[in-house]
């Protein structure tokens, strides 16, 4: 569950980050599909969410990061400790 | 041995019913279908009139179509220029202005390009007598003011290139390699070209930023080779930590090149993949790869950029062009069969990139009693963001016509993602207070979004000479000083 509160902070941040009006920031929206999105903006972006929320994800959580909708879901629930990383596959 | 790499790719069609190409959406095109697709590629090519020499503009999609596009420029007898779909159209326009294309390749199918095509090309560029010294790639890469330089390579070039790379890795026809990086950067594109000369299997993945994406294909793909910038390995451990340890038996190599990848990170991947041949290059577009380096082999020199690729040599002259001794800092210069010819339409600095046969990278280094070759900086003033070239001068050039600044300089500054990121320091007019945020909106018309300043900082006045050339040097000592 994430409260209309994240909701608005994340898309905020992505807009200020990818200069893009609040509106474009779609819940579909993820890397390579708007040009300042790019690999090394995702990881640009994802440091400024951990930043802005006070959290640091584990590497489970920050490769489900793929789109806007991932970002508010991750960053709207709640901290699990413990969490690993699946084997490779 | 075929003569070009359009040559090998028919020869593993007629030979071999294997894979070339499996795009980001699962598409598997084999070698006879990339050998089909691109002889009708052509065929359309050279029904608009395209003549042999002519510069074709493709515009390097994320998809495998990409790769008979390029293959059928050549096939037409045209000299490919690939571009990236970002590409601001200003840049393009300069682009095509020095090259003048007859024609522009995209998803959006075949365009016209400019109505005179007779500049900049030479008479063997058209009739050359022998396959390998007919050009084949235009590559734009950013000169030292901004202004895009055409490296103009050969079919020679490109096979010599291709056999280089593959002899210092171990390459095999049997390997399958996910290529993330983008095809039209010469790092990208040279991996492409690798894998289809021996008629290996490219996995084509849109970027690294989806690492459960690239995760995923190269379980599917039961991968045994990938291609990445440092960046893109900062990027990756960022986003998946350890998780490519999982891997360890199955890649069975790993390129990295085109910026300097700091010692932690080279020791922290070859620990995650003890048995993979993880091979640095040190390289130029123009130069294709003259250094490498193998993280296990090289364990406790990784310091070093390494020692001459295969097919390459290279030494270290002073300011007169005359070799040096070991152990004395010079201009590190390369020769070999992928070095190219010239730029395209610029005899003059053509010219003044060369001594002899030796090409001059630009870059300082120094030989060691072994053999090995230390880096000792740039004599150029160009910024290496992840791998992509950044000329200060551009990026200032772009800013000339914002309200609000009076002047601004650019400089490199560290970057834990990308290595080198693009500082601004700018003088705002009185009473205007410009922000990070409103300047990137405003470049974004003029630049591509790897070109954009990260970091700003307001100052009263840019030191410059007399002359009124800005003085660098002194800005990136500020920046030293503040980082320290």
């Amino acid at each position: 569950m994430t409260d209309n509160g994240t909701e608005r902070r994340v898309r905020a941040l992505i807009a200020e980050n990818l200069n893009i009006p609040v509106s474009e920031v779609s819940d579909d929206l993820g890397a390579g599909r708007v040009a300042e999105w790019d690999s090394m903006g995702h990881v640009r972006l994802i440091v400024a969410l951990e930043a802005e929320f006070g959290r640091q994800l584990d590497e489970s959580k920050l490769m489900e990061l793929e789109t806007v909708a991932d970002m508010i879901r991750v960053f709207g629930s709640d901290e699990s400790p413990g969490e690993s990383h699946s084997d490779a596959g | 041995m075929p003569d070009s790499i359009l040559h090998a790719v028919r020869e593993h069609a007629v030979h071999s019913g294997a894979t070339a190409i499996i795009d980001a959406d699962g598409n598997c095109l084999t070698y006879r279908e990339l050998h089909s697709a691109t002889e009708a590629f052509a065929d359309d090519l050279t029904k608009t009139g395209m003549t042999p020499g002519d510069r074709v503009i493709v515009v390097a999609g994320k998809g495998g179509s990409f790769v008979s596009r390029y293959l059928a420029i050549h096939q037409a007898g045209g000299i490919a220029v690939p571009l990236d779909p970002e590409t601001p159209v200003r840049r393009m326009r300069m682009v095509a202005d020095i090259c003048r294309p007859r024609l522009i390749v995209s998803d959006e199918g075949i365009r016209e390009g400019a109505e005179d095509t007779g500049t900049g090309d030479t008479k063997e560029d058209r009739n050359g007598g022998f396959v390998s010294d007919r050009p084949a790639d235009l590559l734009f890469t950013s000169g030292t003011t901004g202004d895009p330089k055409g490296v103009l390579l050969t079919h020679g070039n490109l096979v010599a290139s291709a056999r280089n790379i593959n002899a210092f890795i171990g390459t095999t026809t049997d390997d399958v390699e996910i290529i993330a990086l983008p095809l039209s950067h010469s790092f990208g594109l040279g991996r492409l070209r690798c894998l289809l000369w021996l008629g290996a299997c490219a996995v084509l993945v849109d970027g690294f930023s989806r690492p459960k994406q690239l995760f995923r294909a190269m379980s599917d793909h039961s991968a045994t080779g990938m291609g990445m910038v440092p960046a893109a390995w900062a990027l990756l451990y960022k986003l998946s930590g350890r998780h490519i340890g999982g891997y360890a038996d199955r890649l069975r190599y790993v390129e990295i090149g085109s910026a300097p990848m700091p010692l932690e990170d080279k020791e922290q991947l070859a620990a995650l993949l003890p048995r993979t041949r993880i091979c640095m290059h040190y390289g130029l577009t123009e130069a294709s790869r003259a250094i490498f380096q193998e993280f296990h082999e090289d364990a406790g020199k990784l310091d070093a950029l390494g020692r001459p690729a295969p097919l390459a040599d290279v030494c270290v002259k002073d300011q007169r062009g005359v070799d040096i001794s070991t152990g004395e800092v010079g201009e590190i210069c390369v020769r070999g069969p992928m070095v190219m010819r010239r730029y395209w339409a610029q005899p003059q600095r053509t010219a003044e990139s060369f001594w002899g046969e030796w090409f001059r990278t630009g870059d300082l280094g120094r030989f060691d009693e072994d053999g090995l070759i230390y880096l000792h900086g740039r004599m150029s003033e160009i910024i290496n963001v992840g791998g992509r070239k950044v000329s200060p001068e551009e990026v200032e050039r772009s800013l000339r016509d914002m309200p609000g600044i009076v002047d601004a300089a650019c400089v490199a500054v560290p970057d834990v993602i990308s290595g080198e990121a693009v500082k601004l320091f700018v003088v705002p007019e009185t009473g205007s207070s410009p922000e990070l945020g409103e300047i990137r909106q405003f470049l974004k018309e003029h630049l591509e979004p790897y070109k954009l300043p990260t970091v700003l900082e307001p100052v009263a006045s840019i030191p410059r000479t007399t002359s009124g050339k800005i003085q660098r040097q002194h800005l990136l000592r500020k920046v030293e000083s503040e980082t320290e």
